[in-house]
């Protein structure tokens, strides 16, 4: 296996898949920045921006969205000037970071109070953050930035699902006596709410040859480390009220929304496979946690008693170690 | 070779499409079929073991009135003897017989929580969890893996957790300590100190003939869990606490500077070894946190002012945190973003 860069192009020139003129200079990277580092430094961007917005909220008093509209975007103008200067993301990348998040507040509330002020629809709120993510990815130049942004499109896209389907004040569904949902209707809320995630992954591990080579590496690494996150987490956001015992638990009954969280523990799974294809160490811890947070979930759920969970469990359990066994057993010389 | 050095060297040479599929290939960044392979061998083996172990416990949670008493116990004492006998069959280091342990681990839980549901033996949760934990303890003892101690660590923690955390005034422990005059935050200290000490142990173990009982994640995982602890202790002592209302300002100061105490030695060790940065981040965003608490609730942010402050507090000192971590991973040559496949799995 090779391990330099030098001996890459060396390779890479032999079979003539690198121009001879090219320079041989030992390309040798500074180490990139661990996984724990890079959670840390943006949870504290997060926490430092709502402070931010509350300061700025309090400073400019916007009380309509015409000076919210003005504001955010001159905050996320900053920060994306800040993030320009400092390319490294040393010294004011945080700072442009709660800048941004700051931003993002401003011009959901301004977008929210100009469109669907009436309404008061979470759908549509969430339909103009996942517009705003996915522009963002594109436009801000910081890899952190850039898979927050990843990650909060998801889940604004779940949210979107959950609130457009499930949770709407208006639907008769979470009223007593309503119709549980089918098995139909769970198993389509769900694969409409986490299936474009998965897809949207699986393409970017499938034609990573094809992004690299297109110089888009810069946009498109970072948020495929979102989009992991957001299999793994973020399928927790899209979970309607409905299967919580401790929200509407009166109105709780059977139904198969309980099948849900074993549905996100096998997005979890996903997750991790698609971080074992990126060689993501610290991704693949995350999917094992969350795929043991659903589990807990599932023991929860409202919608199947714990009977029908038991043997569900058990059940699948001893297929996936009868699969493990068989693929063992084909693969021993 | 790691994706972002392979990210630079498309990007600087304009790699084509092939090459780059290619280089992908020939550096071992994207898993080959055999490597794909025993990621779903190993993959399909844990969940396995998990949902079986899940399944026990939904069982015993579900009460099944239908079933005997005896048809219960007897059932998930045959699957616990099953394990053990799978573990005998197979012994670790095998695969099997890690997984087979692992599994009579959760068992022995789930057993004992049936005990405790048929025969109503007055037990609080905790005890259950704590008698769990060393019934167990042979099982994570010869299961010779990380995978063992972590779940063995995860019941411990969860019987600390419900000791500290949900000890009540009705309690017949609390009573005792109340008697010491042990306020809540310094409770908290007990998990904090019990998984410090754990993960000492384990690193200490990593570097002798038992290292394959001690991955760097299990250590990781413990020094995790100990830090939330004191993080949340020094948080509540810094705040006055919310547990009791006497006045409890040495203890709560007592807590702070053991925790700093704690802190400042980890810092001198990891600083002297060079090995990881993981327990200076750890360090940093624990003190990160308190401090800013600690601003909070000193400047009750009655004014715009003290949002202002701390945004720049939390901005300027995770700025610094950045900086500083970045500088000793480049000069202890840390690389653990990223790993070979055949270890991630």
């Amino acid at each position: 296996m090779i391990a330099t860069a030098a001996e890459l192009l060396d390779e890479l020139r032999a079979r003539g898949l690198v121009p001879d003129g090219a320079p041989a200079a030992a390309v040798e990277r500074a180490a990139g920045r661990p996984w724990y580092i890079g959670l840390m430094l943006g949870a504290a961007g997060w926490v430092a921006g709502v402070f931010l917005l509350v300061f700025v909220m309090l400073l400019f008093r916007p009380d309509s969205s015409a000076s919210a509209f003005f504001i955010g975007p001159v905050l996320l103008a900053a920060a994306w000037g800040l993030f320009r200067v400092d390319r490294e993301g040393a010294f004011v990348s945080q700072l442009a970071l709660a800048l941004s998040i700051a931003g993002q507040f401003a011009v959901v509330f301004a977008l929210g109070e100009t469109f669907f002020k009436s309404s008061h629809s979470i759908a549509g709120l969430a339909f103009i953050a996942l517009l705003l993510q996915v522009a963002l990815i594109a436009v801000m130049p910081n890899r952190l930035h850039r898979t927050m942004s990843a990650l909060f499109a998801c889940v604004a896209w779940a949210l979107l699902v959950r609130y457009g389907v499930w949770d709407q004040s208006e639907t008769p569904y979470g009223r007593p006596g309503a119709m549980a949902p089918s098995l139909g209707y769970a198993l389509l809320g769900w694969a409409l709410s986490w299936l474009p995630v998965a897809g949207l992954l699986w393409l970017a591990i499938l034609r990573e040859p094809a992004w690299m080579a297109g110089g888009r590496q810069a946009i498109v690494r970072p948020a495929t480390v979102g989009l992991v996150v957001a299999l793994a987490v973020g399928t927790l956001l899209s979970q309607p009220f409905e299967s919580f015992t401790w929200l509407h638990s009166s109105n709780a009954r059977q139904g198969w929304l309980a099948i849900w969280p074993l549905l996100s523990a096998l997005a979890a799974l996903g997750g991790l496979a698609a971080a074992f294809a990126l060689g993501h160490r610290g991704l693949t811890a995350t999917c094992v946690v969350a795929a043991l947070m659903h589990a807990s979930h599932f023991y929860y759920a409202m919608g199947a008693s714990l009977l029908l969970k038991s043997a569900t469990m058990i059940v699948l359990g001893a297929l996936l170690l009868s699969a493990a066994h068989y693929l063992r057993q084909r693969t021993s010389p | 070779m790691k994706r972002p050095a392979l990210d630079d060297l498309a990007r600087d040479y304009r790699f084509g499409e092939e090459a780059i599929a290619l280089a992908l290939d020939l550096t071992g960044a994207r898993p080959d079929r055999a490597a794909w392979r025993t990621f779903a061998i190993r993959l399909m083996n844990a969940t396995g073991i998990a949902a079986v172990g899940a399944g026990a416990i939904f069982f015993v949670a579900a009460n099944w009135q239908h079933f005997g008493i005896l048809g219960r116990l007897g059932l998930l004492q045959a699957a616990l003897l099953a394990s053990a006998g799978v573990a005998w069959w197979r012994p670790p280091p095998h695969m099997i017989g890690r997984s087979a342990l692992v599994l009579a681990l959760l068992l022995t839980g789930a057993l004992l929580a049936l005990f405790g549901l048929t025969y109503q033996t007055g037990a609080d949760v905790y005890e259950l969890f704590l008698a769990w934990a060393a019934l167990g303890l042979p099982f994570a003892l010869a299961g010779r893996s990380g995978a063992a101690w972590a779940t063995w660590w995860i019941v411990v923690n969860v019987a600390l957790a419900l000791f500290c955390g949900w000890l009540g005034p009705g309690d017949f422990m609390w009573g005792w300590l109340d008697r010491w005059g042990v306020g809540k935050p310094a409770m908290l200290l007990l998990p904090f100190a019990v998984n410090l000490a754990g993960a000492a142990l384990f690193l200490y173990l990593a570097h002798t003939p038992l290292a394959e009982h001690a991955p760097r994640w299990l250590v990781r995982m413990l020094v995790t869990i100990a830090f939330l602890y004191g993080t949340v202790a020094s948080i509540t002592a810094v705040t006055g606490g919310w547990w009791r209302e006497a006045d409890m300002t040495g203890q709560n100061t007592v807590i702070v500077v053991l925790f700093a105490a704690a802190s400042i030695a980890i810092a001198v060790i990891t600083l002297r070894a060079k090995r990881d940065v993981f327990p200076m981040a750890l360090i940093i965003a624990s003190w990160i946190a308190v401090s800013t608490v600690l601003i909070i609730s000193g400047l009750k942010l009655r004014d715009i002012g003290g949002f202002f402050l701390v945004a720049m507090w939390i901005i300027g000192t995770s700025t610094g945190a950045g900086i500083l971590l970045m500088k000793w991973v480049r000069e202890w040559r840390i690389d653990d973003d990223e790993q070979v496949p055949e270890a991630a799995a």
